[in-house]
């Protein structure tokens, strides 16, 4: 619960406060003359950044275009595994598994590739952690022991991490 | 002059602005988002993770993963609000020999200025590598309920991440501040703020620019999560009602859930309904089983309607608190992702009885106030040259009394542009330059600011003579207008004063005016245009058949003249089609003179011109040269007086 009140006074910039003593035509130029610099300086960066900004946006216009389709590929693999597990292989799983790789093949084209995981050390930078599970024997800790959905990146930036489990940390070399 | 940066350190997430070219602008962490999760984790390794990632590896590390750590900033171990948060806290808080509340990780202590700090270097970061410079002066913004130690405490973490911190500002002020109600006089306004964690509503006065904050109130544990968490749980339910099937053991199946019910609620902010749709959501002995579930918006609201009453209780208090009722508070500002939901937003207007400002990033308004304060304190703000923007485009009358434009309208000032321009007549020596401001199509329908002539032209051919039209704009708004002929560099100019243009009344007025006449303006300009296309080729075809005539027939000759005359037939009425019809006509005869030349010529390979890329040729530059020579002539032809 709280309901007290406070006086604050802010944005007013008292330091800013000037005497309005004599300002000689000298003073009002060189002000003038800085201000105008200053100005200049600004915009020669402004412009920078504007390119730069403009260049990432290009880079990544399609990011979020991108990454909801990764759901739609998420599904088409989930369908395949299962009809892998159920009806093995005919001739229209293997036309899904095609089209799956086409997927693939297309997503790649434009800068989207797969981030590996399995087996490997857990790292926060590319994978999600989804469930933490006890380390089984073979297993070392603190590595991806299963993954549920694959991580993809987007050139240089993470798209969306691997959704992954991880063993727990070796008790014994833990906290 | 290094930047001050503003930063929304908040419970769930943080948000970082800038002035940038005289406005606010979040800054995009290299992740790619706009606002970075304030939670920080320390690994096995004594490495530090900072936003997404330590939010990513929180569940194999729940112990040493700090969120929330707002919740605990400079208060006492010992206090209610510590104890009642860290209930619902993974991570171990302790007592520091002060009483202050730390955190335990990895067996060190940790106080919250030293976690927020970790948070806030990230947020610096990432402005550093925006801007390419270090950057060490910042706005911070905390609650308005924040007592003296809160505040000094985050200004230490300012501190320990290398910080200058210039002030600290009350979220709600920041707000306000985004909206620019600074500026207004004697308001009252209140902000209403429901973020990721925790929902703010606080009642400020404004007097003079200073904000002054009357009383605030609030749930601490309300906010986004918890619709989540409704969507998500019914979301379990209807599932198991189809098909007895419990979703919530199954981790990956609750992460899809949790994803799509954030999407399903952000959809239905704009849709009424949707389908969440999640094949393969898990199996049993049957096979695979799917997910498809459709969620409207009304049932969405019913499903979280708790949820948003809760926010009304704290409203009412904080009115009475500032002895105030919701009558008579002037503004009511939205913050926070969760204002986004059109039900959110009818309780706001319901309870206040009045339109709440609401921006598109509710999520970022606080990081903006924070910036823009940045700004003011850097004189930034404050300082800049206002610049200005001319109210009305302006431009010169040219041939049939087109008003032809050289700087549009909202162009900002100081700025400069200029144009070539021909004559309309051979032997030409004199221009009238009528300096006009308005935006409809036809001269005579825009106001006057002056005119000048131009004399003492060397006699030539229509279209030949080369005239630069400059327009001036300084900061205050005062035109010069210049036209300077390029063969004997003669220039002549005019000084128009802002006093001579027009008031706002009559800005408004000849805005509205040119929307209204638009389209009838566009039909007379188009038949102007139409018209002088005709008259230039007339001319054109006319001196090509003095030059050239006798290389062709005579029965060809005869077509030819026939043709013009028809063409300054149709000259003579107003039928648009008619004269496009005749010029055509025009044209296509006159080509026979270009045939008969290229015949005669294709011997020597003179290249002599044909008649369409000759004297022919449309308005600009009959000359043939490709000079930028624009458009429209002069229409005023003063006769030789020199």
């Amino acid at each position: 619960m709280r309901d007290f009140s406070e006086k604050t006074s802010e944005s007013k910039d008292q330091e800013g406060v000037e005497s309005p003593a004599e300002v000689t035509p000298a003073d009002e130029l060189k002000t003038a003359q800085d201000q105008y610099l200053w100005l200049a300086a600004e915009f020669e960066n402004y412009k920078k950044r504007a390119q730069k900004d403009q260049a990432d946006y290009i880079k990544y216009a399609n990011e979020r275009i991108l990454k909801d389709l990764l759901t739609v590929l998420d599904n088409l693999q989930r369908a395949l595994q299962h009809a892998q597990q159920f009806d093995g292989a005919n001739g229209l799983v293997q036309g899904i598994e095609l089209t799956c790789k086409n997927y693939v093949e297309t997503l790649s084209r434009h800068g989207v590739k797969e981030i590996s995981s399995m087996g490997l050390p857990f790292d926060p930078a590319v994978h999600q952690a989804v469930a933490l599970i006890e380390a089984k024997e073979g297993q070392a800790p603190n590595t991806v022991v299963a993954e549920h959905e694959k991580g993809y990146h987007l050139h240089d930036r993470v798209l969306r991490p691997a959704m992954v489990t991880v063993a727990g940390p070796n008790k014994a070399a833990g906290d | 002059m290094g930047k001050v940066i503003g930063i929304d350190l908040g419970t769930t997430n943080s948000c970082v602005s800038i002035m940038s070219g005289g406005d606010p602008v979040v800054i995009a962490n290299a992740e790619g988002n706009r606002t970075t999760p304030s939670v920080v984790g320390i690994t096995d390794k004594g490495e530090r993770l900072v936003g997404q990632i330590a939010k990513r590896q929180a569940i194999t590390n729940p112990e040493n993963t700090i969120y929330s750590i707002k919740r605990l900033i400079g208060r006492k171990a010992e206090s209610k609000e510590v104890r009642e948060a860290s209930k619902r806290l993974p991570y171990k808080v302790v007592s520091a020999p002060n009483g202050d509340a730390h955190v335990e990780i990895r067996g060190k202590q940790y106080s919250p200025a030293e976690i927020s700090a970790m948070i806030l270097q990230k947020m610096k970061q990432t402005a550093e590598d925006y801007l390419g410079e270090p950057v060490t002066e910042a706005v911070i913004t905390v609650p308005a309920y924040f007592d003296d130690s809160q505040r000094q405490a985050t200004k230490d973490a300012g501190q320990i991440a290398g910080l200058t911190v210039l002030r600290i500002i009350n979220e709600p002020t920041a707000a306000s501040l985004a909206y620019g109600l600074d500026k207004k006089k004697d308001e009252r306004i209140a902000v209403y703020d429901l973020g990721g964690g925790t929902f703010d509503v606080s009642i400020l006065e404004i007097g003079d620019g200073v904000f002054e904050v009357k009383s605030t109130n609030g749930d601490t544990f309300l906010g986004g999560d918890d619709f989540d968490q409704r969507i998500m749980d019914w979301l379990v339910e209807e599932f198991k009602k189809d098909q007895g099937i419990d979703l919530k053991k199954d981790r990956m199946a609750l992460q899809r859930l949790k994803e799509a019910a954030e999407r399903a609620k952000i959809e239905l902010s704009s849709s009424q309904e949707t389908e969440i749709n999640l094949p393969f959501i898990t199996a049993d002995a049957g096979g695979p089983k799917h997910l498809v579930i459709k969620l409207t918006r009304a049932k969405m609201e019913q499903l979280v309607d708790d949820l948003i009453q809760r926010t009304v209780e704290p409203c009412k208090k904080a009115l009475s608190d500032a002895g105030v009722t919701a009558k008579e508070v002037d503004e009511v500002v939205l913050v926070g992702g969760m204002t986004r939901m059109p039900k959110v937003i009818q309780l706001v207007r319901d309870f206040f009885g009045k339109e709440p400002h609401k921006g598109v990033n509710p999520d970022e308004v606080v990081a903006i106030g924070a910036g823009i304060q940045g700004g003011v304190l850097k004189g930034e703000v404050k300082d800049v040259l206002l610049l200005d923007v001319t109210p009305l485009t302006l431009g010169i009358e040219t041939l049939g009394s087109v008003f032809t434009r050289l700087i549009e309208r909202n162009t900002t000032i100081p700025t400069k542009k200029s144009q070539i321009f021909s004559t309309a007549a051979d032997g030409q020596t004199a221009v009238t330059i009528n300096v006009l401001q308005g935006e409809r199509e036809m001269a005579s329908d825009n106001k006057t600011l002056g005119h000048f002539d131009l004399v003492g032209l060397p006699p030539a051919p229509r279209g030949m003579p080369q005239i630069e039209v400059s327009f001036d704009i300084d900061a205050n708004g005062i035109v010069h207008v210049a036209a300077k002929d390029m063969a004997t560099q003669k220039e002549q100019s005019i000084r128009i004063t802002a006093s001579s243009g027009l008031n706002k009344d009559e800005i408004d007025k000849m805005v509205k005016d040119a929307q209204a006449h638009a389209a009838e303006d566009k039909k007379k300009r188009e038949l102007v245009e139409v018209r002088n296309e005709a008259d230039n080729r007339i001319y054109g075809v006319e001196k090509l058949l003095a030059e050239h005539g006798d290389k062709i027939g005579e029965d060809d000759r005869k077509h030819i003249q026939e043709e013009i005359a028809a063409a300054r037939k149709a000259l003579e009425g107003n039928d648009l089609a008619a004269i496009q019809t005749a010029t055509q006509n025009l044209v296509k005869a006159s080509q026979k003179i270009g045939e008969e030349m290229y015949k005669r010529t294709a011997a020597d390979g003179a290249g002599t011109p044909g008649p369409d890329g000759g004297g022919g040729e449309g308005q600009p530059g009959n000359a043939g040269n490709d000079e930028k020579v624009v458009d429209a002539e002069y229409t005023e032809v003063n006769k030789d007086k020199k």
